[in-house]
């Protein structure tokens, strides 16, 4: 009697189980993602989303909702207020796009998800082992490569030819840093308006002091040598006699109203580019905008940033984190990812993709700027060495100050030089001093 | 579990044990206390109708949505109306410092960029206190008035959060999605990925009414553009329109505020039950028909509703049913007191996945069942473990009077202790004077009886039955009934049961031979 009555009792529970289970697939397990993939535009990747959630997602009662798509920048500071608990902050996302520098940042990295958990050596060895190198931190996997850009320039051919013509100038000017800020000096001259556009001025120097055989970091700061004063000449006296750019704000912007022709930014930005330019007078020109290597210092190592962000998936229940790693795995398939990547400017993230999948996909590719970005891609390459950012927690901090503190002290600068206060070389010691007393080493 | 069988069907037969009546008595007041929790419960509410419980639920959270949009939209329009008058105001003085008449505006886009400048101002104070995810104006003036489409484009501002997300607006950047280059960068704004100087009202279905029809009150005038997608985003938006009248109550253009999806999603997040996640949507009702592709939708975790499509609304006894044929949603609806751009009402919506709720309704169904189940089993045990606690004692002191053994064993009971002591005193082979005397009359009364009446009587004492007498004793079987009938009479007893007792009684005494001796 007794083992009868348990007999009943344990197949009461199973179906009881069988029960809340049949609840739980009526509802999809929805995980939030923020990511920088498109920013305002409409981003390719909400469409890849879209897909996962009408195939693998609903198969598996997995939805992907995109809650933010913002810059690296933006979701950085809202990812370290989440994580602090800040008054007014958001939840932290199930998955977020980040550079190690967040990671770093974060209070306790251990709310990450460590992938190793969830890949095995086999799938995680499929990754190109530079790119999956990038981002072990403190002994673990907690971003995984997704996508991978670096920088390049981007010229608007349309503008630059009709200058060239009367000018002279040559696109061979534009593979050295000397040739760039010389044609921007002379742009200026000649039109009264700015030729160059950074995106990042701190990438500009520290790529370019590693180039010319020096250390850009000391300690936790920035090691002013001989190759920083070097950097500093062409690109102060380009600021000065109005040939750089020094709004805030990304290249695409002055690009698009022609305020500049040239700008070098992350390959990814090509989506972000217009073939039109608009002018204050609301008539537009259709552009053409075509890519070329980074340009490099004459005689300095051809080196260039190695850009790209990879996605952290945040600790929380072991169906919500296989509900992230079954759309991770799912987008770094290579078939996927070369899809996902080619549409927006990016380098995948297998050797197996880059190897099998990447070459039909450039050969597919139908928009001359993309065409142009993934031949720069391979001449970059072919002659480049790529350069990480050093994985500092104080990165960003450095970022910033410089990125404002640069062009405050040109634009300080160059509101001199109108007023005709000093000559051009002296301003240009001037505002290299200005710059390091004020930023400190 | 035959004896429990037994002991229904025949509750007063004599062969069954106290330990079975027992159970039986246990098990009954176990079901009389589940009967009587069941009945408390539906007493209570708490056993009622699922689709009646996510009638109640719904209608609590539709008043909560309803409530929340209409404020919305009115404090929308509140804040739209005071800008516009802040704009109007600053657009005269603008006008009457330059010395210039509106309409010298056109072909002027520095001038221009210099005005979009000043009303700046009233633009992001309203953008910080209004619950909005941008806001703009345009004037009926264009810095080409030669270009193709110029009948369309209008100088203006349109300021827009950049990667709005969930927290305060404080902490959003923003970003100038139109308006002159000079002025977004005066006043440091970032320009959007996808600017342009200039608005295309072209692009906003409704707006060229607002800006020139000639209205006496700015409310009046007002008017919610039906849900577009913002050119070259991934956004949708619906956009209130709000005339700006100058000094002299002409229409110069028209401002407003943006809700876009992703702010809306924020901003009205589901509302968890146990019927499933709530949803809540501002969504055009025309009809029977709910036009998906016109609707904000707030936060949709835990369903698949897409801004896609159309649901058919089909009203029903507990709740309004909205189907697309695939998928079905459960929930309420109320018009609000907007209409867009098209005439379509707008209406505050609030549901839940039908899928979810059912699965709720079969895991509440299966629960209760699962649940009685289990109480009636731990009765059935309870009942047995205690009949067995209660009778063992009884059966082990019967057993012992049984076994002869000269120890008294305690049954626990003070009456049956009480009787077996009793019996235990008595003289072996005596039995009690009742009993004694009752079957001494029952030998006394065999003497009345007929030669066949004891004939038949002798058959039953050597045991056979009713049915064996006509062939025994060579009569009918309507012979055997009156004989039995004189015999059950004659002897005193009511049935052949009880007849058989008293021969059954006789014949455990060793006493049969005291029966027709006389």
């Amino acid at each position: 009697m007794k083992k009868r009555i348990v007999l009943y009792l344990l197949v009461l529970a199973l179906l009881l189980v069988t029960g809340c289970a049949q609840k739980k697939d009526a509802e999809p397990l929805t995980v939030t993602l923020w990511h920088v993939y498109g920013g305002e535009v409409d981003s390719p990747l909400n469409g890849l989303i879209e897909r996962f959630n009408s195939t693998v997602g609903a198969k598996q009662n997995i939805r992907v909702k995109v809650e933010l798509v913002s810059n690296s920048g933006s979701i950085h500071k809202s990812v370290l207020a989440a994580a602090n608990s800040d008054p007014g902050a958001p939840s932290l996302p199930d998955m977020f796009v980040s550079y190690p520098k967040t990671v770093l940042a974060l209070p306790d990295q251990d709310i990450l998800v460590d992938y190793r958990d969830y890949f095995s050596e086999e799938e995680l060895a499929a990754f190109i082992p530079a790119f999956r190198e990038e981002g072990m931190i403190g002994g673990r996997q907690a971003i995984l490569p997704l996508a991978k850009s670096t920088e390049v320039l981007f010229v608007n051919r349309t503008l630059f030819d009709r200058w060239a013509a009367q000018s002279g100038a040559s696109y061979d000017d534009l593979t050295t840093w000397e040739g760039v800020y010389a044609l921007a000096e002379q742009y200026a001259a000649d039109t009264g308006k700015c030729f160059f556009a950074h995106d990042y001025h701190f990438n500009y120097f520290q790529v370019g002091v590693e180039s010319l055989g020096e250390d850009f970091f000391q300690n936790d700061g920035v090691r002013f040598g001989s190759g920083f004063e070097r950097a500093w000449e062409p690109y102060a006296r380009a600021g000065l006699t109005g040939g750089l750019w020094l709004h805030d704000g990304y290249a695409t912007e002055p690009l698009r109203t022609g305020d500049v022709v040239v700008s070098v930014a992350s390959s990814a930005s090509v989506l972000y580019y217009s073939d039109t330019v608009t002018y204050p007078d609301n008539t537009s020109e259709k552009v053409t905008i075509t890519s070329m290597p980074c340009p490099v210092f004459e005689g300095g190592d051809k080196l260039v940033m190695q850009r790209g962000v990879g996605m952290c998936t945040v600790k929380s229940t072991p169906e919500r984190e296989r509900a992230c790693i079954t759309f991770l795995k799912w987008l770094t398939e290579p078939v996927c990812n070369v899809e996902f990547v080619t549409s927006l400017g990016y380098m995948p993230v297998t050797q197996e993709a880059f190897e099998n999948y990447l070459p039909d996909a450039v050969e597919k590719l139908s928009d001359p700027m993309y065409v142009s970005l993934y031949e720069t891609y391979l001449q970059t390459q072919e002659a480049y060495t790529f350069y990480y950012p050093p994985q500092m927690e104080n990165y960003l901090d450095l970022e910033t100050r410089f990125e404002n503190l640069a062009r405050l002290k040109l634009t300080a600068g160059r509101t001199q030089y109108l007023e005709g206060g000093n000559t051009l070389d002296a301003l240009i010691r001037e505002t290299l001093d200005s710059f390091k007393l004020d930023y400190g080493t | 579990m035959r004896s429990i069988r037994n002991a229904i069907h025949n509750p007063y037969a004599a062969s069954h044990s106290m330990g079975v009546r027992l159970l039986l008595y246990w098990f009954t007041m176990a079901l009389l206390l589940v009967a009587a929790i069941l009945s408390i419960l539906m007493a209570m509410g708490v056993l009622s109708h699922p689709a009646r419980q996510l009638a109640s639920a719904l209608d609590i959270q539709q008043r909560n949505t309803y409530a929340a949009l209409d404020a919305q939209m009115d404090e929308l329009t509140a804040h739209g109306v005071a800008m516009s008058e802040k704009l109007g105001r600053e657009l005269d003085a603008f006008l009457a410092a330059k010395g210039i008449p509106f309409d010298a505006l056109n072909d002027d886009p520095k001038t221009i960029a210099e005005l979009e400048k000043r009303l700046y101002a009233p633009l992001s104070s309203t953008l910080s206190a209004a619950s909005c995810s941008g806001i703009f104006f345009c004037l009926n003036v264009t810095a080409n008035t030669a270009l193709p489409n110029a009948d369309a484009l209008r100088a203006g501002l349109y300021l827009r959060y950049s990667g709005l997300q969930p927290t305060v607006a404080s902490e959003q950047d923003v970003i100038c999605f139109r308006g002159a280059a000079e002025a977004a960068r005066g006043l440091q704004i970032q320009m959007h990925n996808r600017w342009n100087p200039e608005l295309n009202t072209a692009l906003i279905p409704g707006s060229n009414k607002v800006a020139t029809s000639q209205v006496e009150r700015l409310a009046e005038g007002s008017l919610w553009a039906k849900r577009t997608e913002l050119l070259d985003t991934w956004e949708h938006v619906m956009l209130l329109c709000v005339p700006i009248l100058d000094g002299s109550g002409t229409v110069r253009g028209f401002c407003g505020m943006e809700i876009s999806d992703l702010y809306f999603s924020l901003s009205h997040d589901t509302v968890s039950s146990s019927y499933g996640n709530m949803l809540t949507l501002l969504a055009p009702i025309d009809g029977d028909k709910l036009n998906l592709s016109g609707t904000m939708l707030g936060a949709t975790n835990g369903s698949r509703l897409t801004a896609e499509g159309t649901l058919h609304i089909k009203p029903g006894k507990y709740y309004t049913i909205y189907t697309d044929g695939k998928e079905s949603y459960l929930g309420r609806h109320r018009l609000l007191d907007v209409v867009t751009s098209d005439g379509i009402p707008l209406a505050a919506v609030t549901l839940v996945t039908a899928n979810t709720f059912r699965s709720y309704e079969r895991g509440s169904q299966f629960a209760w069942f699962l649940g009685s189940v289990l109480f009636l089993l731990a009765m059935l045990v309870a009942a047995t473990v205690l009949s067995r606690r209660f009778v063992k004692p009884i059966n082990d002191s019967l057993a012992a009077v049984r076994g002869g053994t000269t120890e008294m064993v305690a049954s626990g009971i003070s009456e049956i202790d009480e009787l077996l002591t009793m019996i235990r005193t008595r003289p072996a082979g005596a039995l009690p004077p009742d009993v004694e005397a009752r079957l001494c009359g029952f030998a006394e009364r065999t003497g009345t009886l007929t030669g066949m009446e004891r004939t038949i009587l002798q058959y039953y004492m050597d045991g056979y039955t009713v049915k064996d007498i006509p062939e025994l004793a060579h009569i009918s079987a309507s012979t055997v009934k009156t004989h039995n009938r004189n015999l059950y009479r004659k002897m005193g007893v009511d049935s052949f049961d009880e007849l058989k007792v008293y021969i059954e009684l006789f014949a455990s005494c060793g006493r049969s031979g005291e029966l027709l001796k006389r």
